[in-house]
């Protein structure tokens, strides 16, 4: 009996092991759930904060709509951000939501928005299902503090971008690190508009990192 | 012998010429403010001696004081109008309601045409002139720009701080942006007279289309707007002792300097620029003007420091406190405290999605316990404010909040045809004045159904539709919100929908919310506070610190507090 029993515990770790292992889900959980203990913080979250705060997003930019993640601006030494916002019904239950409505360039050493502008494209209706198959189930809280991870590696990968010299080994692995978490995180049907705003980079990091978005048509 | 009655057919004529001759006559109202008089007869005869006071005056030349006396009494009785309005029609039970309304809406607006007749047969040569021009203006932009010359002109005329608006002119034509944003600010805030006067007199946008306003209130305003530059930048320490027209040219000299520097904009738009500079010298209580009303702020942002100079703010007692926990909520185990609710859907994939939106119970059921213990106090009134909650239709959140508080500012009866009124209008006026994001000629932004959705209140325009001063934090600090709530007044606020709602597919979309009170512990430190959301329809909920602090960081700790 007591045999029987130990035997049946075994299967039943070995079965959770094996789910855990193999499902997707896990690594960004474990990920997320580190990000919220170490409580990312960087000049790059602050200055998102700080598109709501007036300048020139105050009369553009929707309260409601939400924030896409920040792109390193072309030739700006890692100081320029290019990041757009797209409208999203704000009400509970599965969200529709939409290419972006509006682009603003943020400097991470005033914290301030230099540009705001709304798109030439009306927006579209994009399809349901707004984040990657493996953040499903992560939660808000841990959503977040991953994207403030993001934020801090955005800032890090921008630096060696806006580097004059070649990457060094640490800037390749911070680019491989950047992209990995770029993808975990991005909305899979903004993709093409994040390598619009700035394709350099994208192509930049296809070459560091040896991975990257598809290029938009 | 039974006497042969007649055919039933041929007296058939004869009654149904009975009945018609015995109906109630369907009333027949005149055509003015009088409709209403067979039901508020008070609101009648106030109207009616106001009317005979102004035919008295009837091209004379008044003064100032006569002029804003007569103007008052014209907007105590639109204010009151609009809450009959709001109130009665619906007992009244009379068919065609928008007619009444509009004649209703028409008896002020000849009251309203009386006055400014006055005002106009009354002010100087030059005022005259501003006024027709304001009144002529057909864009809002060119109406904005237009106050500001007007501000000058006015002000010139009564010799008052003319240097200082000669700065504000000037830098006006380098930087259009400023000034418009300025502009925009001053107007709705400057003078909430003239879009009540609009909003009240044109309910649907169609018996003027003009602002009006006396000139007399633009003055009033034009002092303490000056009143309230001269604080920001610190100029004019003690402006009675050098009399009024030094201070005047002191503070015009400051706020020129401040401009060309961009101080003023940060004066206006961030509070955090008063942190940053600080004014030297006198101490803070030196600035203010003796007598000076600091509760009656007319910039829409004033610099941190007039609010500093209130007195300590108490805590207010909640008028319908949340009942504490029952005897079979202690056995059952029930919090007393409304966490929110739990809402299943279907996500994108069409599974079922179920959202808890309490993030962290057990946080909640600690503060229940410790509320149930007697170690906490409630703030504000969110058992009473619950009703005031109700859905909001479409992208909407901003202006359903601001629904909810003007209602319980002006009195209005929170029914849900009420509250949802409130909101039509409030749509309609922001997407009137360009104050709703996206193409505001395309109704389906508003997200209702079809079309394009997906519209909102930009962040700028937060609190805007009140009618009333407000102060519009940006950045702010924790205890600065806790500060606000506990002054009493409902606060709007925007969060992170994801943390709010505890639903990562909302993530980093924004939401705005309504808190209607706090519950702090015994040293007044933050517990939680209570929220109104229209999104979800739910009023009362209590959200833990450690829930909502996050969410509402998260969107730049924007709120807006009415002064």
């Amino acid at each position: 009996m007591r045999q029987t029993l130990r035997l049946l515990t075994a299967l039943f770790l070995l079965a959770a092991c094996a789910k855990t292992e193999n499902h997707p889900l896990s690594a960004a959980q474990s990920e997320a759930a580190e990000a919220e203990n170490l409580k990312f913080a960087s000049r790059l979250s602050e200055a998102i904060r700080g598109v709501h705060a007036g300048g020139p997003c105050a009369d553009v930019v929707a309260m409601e709509w939400p924030d896409g993640f920040p792109v390193p601006a072309e030739a700006s030494q890692g100081r320029l951000f290019k990041i757009f916002f797209y409208p999203m019904s704000s009400v509970p239950g599965e969200p529709t939501f939409y290419t972006p409505a509006a682009e603003a360039l943020l400097d991470i050493e005033t914290g301030k928005v230099t540009s705001c502008a709304l798109t030439a494209e009306k927006p579209k209706e994009l399809p349901r299902g707004r984040w990657p198959a493996a953040l499903k189930g992560v939660g808000a809280f841990p959503m977040d503090a991953l994207a403030k991870k993001l934020h801090a590696r955005t800032e890090a990968v921008a630096a060696v971008y806006g580097s004059a010299n070649a990457p060094s080994p640490a800037g390749v692995e911070t680019a491989k690190d950047y992209i990995r978490l770029f993808k975990m995180n991005a909305e899979p049907s903004l993709l093409p508009y994040y390598y619009r705003l700035n394709p350099a980079f994208w192509e930049w990091v296809r070459v560091t990192a040896g991975d990257s978005i598809p290029a938009a048509r | 012998m039974r006497m042969k009655s007649p055919p039933f057919k041929a007296l058939l004529p004869l009654l149904l010429g009975l009945l018609i001759a015995a109906a109630p006559e369907v009333p027949q109202l005149p055509p003015d403010f009088r409709a209403m008089c067979p039901y508020e007869a008070k609101l009648c005869a106030d109207y009616d001696a106001l009317k005979a006071e102004l035919d008295a005056s009837a091209g004379q030349t008044l003064n100032g004081e006569k002029l804003a006396k007569l103007n008052a009494e014209l907007i105590g009785i639109v204010r009151r109008t609009d809450a009959v309005v709001y109130d009665q029609v619906g007992k009244w039970k009379l068919d065609g309601i928008r007619e009444i309304q509009g004649s209703i809406f028409g008896g002020l607006y000849v009251l309203r045409h009386k006055v400014n007749e006055l005002s106009l047969a009354s002010a100087p040569e030059e005022a005259a002139r501003l006024y027709g021009s304001l009144l002529s203006e057909e864009h809002r932009a060119d109406k904005l720009m237009g106050d500001l010359h007007g501000s000058e002109l006015t002000a010139q005329a009564l010799g008052e701080s003319a240097q200082k608006l000669e700065a504000l002119n000037a830098e006006a034509s380098a930087t259009w942006q400023d000034i418009r944003t300025f502009a925009l600010n001053a107007d709705r805030m400057g003078y909430p007279i003239e879009s009540t006067a609009k909003r009240e007199l044109s309910p649907g946008g169609k018996l003027i289309d003009t602002h009006v306003n006396s000139l007399q209130e633009r003055v009033a305003n034009l002092r303490d707007r000056l009143a309230k530059i001269r604080q920001a930048t610190g100029a004019g320490a003690s402006p009675q002792a050098a009399g009024e027209a030094a201070a005047a040219r002191e503070a015009g000299a400051a706020v020129g300097a401040r401009l060309k520097a961009g101080g003023l904009d940060r004066d206006l738009f961030e509070h955090r620029a008063a942190e940053e500079a600080p004014v030297s010298g006198a101490s803070p209580t030196a600035a203010v003007k003796p007598g000076f009303d600091s509760n009656r702020v007319n910039l829409t942002v004033s610099p941190k420091m007039l609010l500093d100079n209130r007195p300590p703010p108490e805590i207010a007692k909640p008028t319908t406190p949340l009942p504490p926990r029952t005897f079979w909520q202690r056995l059952t185990g029930a919090s007393p405290l409304y966490g929110g609710g739990v809402f299943t859907d279907r996500d994108a994939a069409g599974e079922k999605h179920t959202i808890v939106m309490d993030a962290y119970p057990a946080e909640t059921e600690r503060i229940a316990k410790l509320r149930d213990a007697g170690q906490t106090s409630t703030v504000g009134d969110p058992g009473g404010r619950a009703q005031y909650v109700f859905r909001q239709t479409g992208g909407t959140c901003a202006l359903a909040s601001q629904a909810q508080m003007y209602a319980e500012a002006h009195g209005i009866k929170p029914t849900r045809a009420n509250m949802r009124k409130l909101e039509d209008e409030f749509f309609a006026r922001a997407s009137e004045t360009n104050q709703f994001s996206g193409n505001s000629a395309d109704p389906g932004q508003r997200g209702t159904k079809g079309g394009f959705g997906g519209g909102g209140t930009q962040d700028q325009y937060l609190g805007n539709m009140l009618d009333t001063p407000v102060k519009k934090h940006y950045l702010a600090k924790q205890d600065e919100l806790l500060t606000a709530v506990s002054r009493g007044k409902m606060i709007m606020v925007s969060a992170n929908a994801g943390m709010l709602w505890n639903d990562d597919r909302h993530k980093n979309g924004g939401h705005a919310i309504v808190i209607t009170g706090a519950e702090v512990d015994q040293a007044g430190g933050l517990l939680g506070y209570y929220i109104n959301d229209t999104g979800t329809g739910e009023g009362a909920r209590f959200v833990s610190a450690k829930q909502f602090l996050p969410a509402w960081e998260n969107r730049g700790s924007v709120f807006i507090e009415p002064l």
